[in-house]
């Protein structure tokens, strides 16, 4: 009952504007964070494939692996430009607040409020492109992750216990089910945000023929 | 980067920064817009009686008027309402 009331009192525009904007910031830091292993993982994947270093017990696993390498190499690339843009953008709107002592002016609020409207607007499609992006990667490392513990598994149920080569693989797949879980859970996450922001950029919308009614008021 | 700005939200930046009066190309290089562009919003809201011209010699300056403040208090209370209605998002 204390908390409800508490939350009432403190949840004002201003905090909770800030708490998204940390939120949004957090995901997508992360998600840069995520993406250069990622790529890299791509890459030694693709690069491991075509040298046929990497000992797969049978060759389609090999290709299976391989393609799913590659296709996670593009995706990555994608995700991390992706990522990087839309990070510049809530940099530049998060500056002026990070920079502040004290609590904001409602000036400086508002000016917040439509730096992210602005960014949101610009981005929009973008961030539709790394949910799609997130999701479709999540899915791809999920596979990678799955065939890199069927190799280790062969590994160690073909020699009846584990080799050198087996735990070789074993970080593989533990890199790509966490990048895995972090590009399904951005996903939910990045959904969720544009859902908001879409509300929001309707209600510009409303604002917007409100003040040009108030506009053209004032001036008859 | 501004993002992709509204004119009503590019209205609401100049008519904020103009409360003390300001020369144009203070105007454009705070609000990041090109002479163009910021010729037209200004010229508009003078038209619309929001911005008033100074003249002090040769330089000319725009200040806010008192129908600004009332565009200002609308265009705030609209926006921040935008954080009250719809559902928030967090992790």
């Amino acid at each position: 009952m204390y908390g409800t009331v508490n939350r009432q009192v403190t949840d004002t525009t201003d905090a909770r504007f800030r708490r998204e904007l940390d939120s949004f910031f957090a995901v997508t830091l992360l998600n840069v964070v995520v993406a250069v292993p990622a790529v890299g993982l791509g890459m030694a994947y693709v690069v491991a494939s075509v040298l046929g270093t990497t000992d797969a017990p049978s060759s389609w696993l090999r290709v299976l692996a391989g393609a799913l390498a590659l296709v996670s190499f593009g995706l990555g690339l994608a995700w991390l430009r992706s990522s990087s843009h839309v990070l510049r953008g809530i940099l530049l709107v998060r500056r002026p607040f990070r920079r502040r002592r004290g609590p904001p002016s409602e000036e400086d609020v508002t000016r917040g409020i439509v730096g992210m409207v602005a960014h949101y607007r610009e981005n929009r499609m973008t961030i539709r492109r790394m949910i799609l992006v997130c999701t479709v990667g999540g899915f791809f490392f999920l596979a990678m992750g799955i065939v890199s513990a069927v190799e280790f598994a062969s590994f160690s149920l073909a020699g009846g216990s584990v080799t050198v080569n087996g735990f070789a693989v074993l970080p593989f797949a533990l890199l790509a089910l966490g990048i895995a879980l972090v590009s399904l859970l951005s996903s939910y996450y990045f959904t969720r945000f544009s859902r908001s922001w879409d509300l929001r950029l309707a209600g510009t919308v409303r604002a917007e023929e409100r003040l040009n009614r108030a506009m053209e008021m004032e001036t008859e | 980067m501004r993002g992709r700005r509204s004119p009503y939200e590019i209205y609401w930046e100049i008519l904020v920064y103009c409360r003390t009066p300001r020369a144009f190309t203070a105007v454009i290089n705070r609000c990041d817009l090109n002479s163009r562009t910021g010729q037209e919003h200004i010229a508009f809201l003078v038209a619309r009686g929001y911005l008033a011209v100074a003249k002090d010699g040769g330089k000319t300056a725009y200040a806010a008027t008192d129908r600004a403040g009332e565009y200002i208090a609308l265009f705030t209370e609209m926006y921040r309402k935008l954080f009250d209605t719809v559902p928030g998002f967090r992790l």
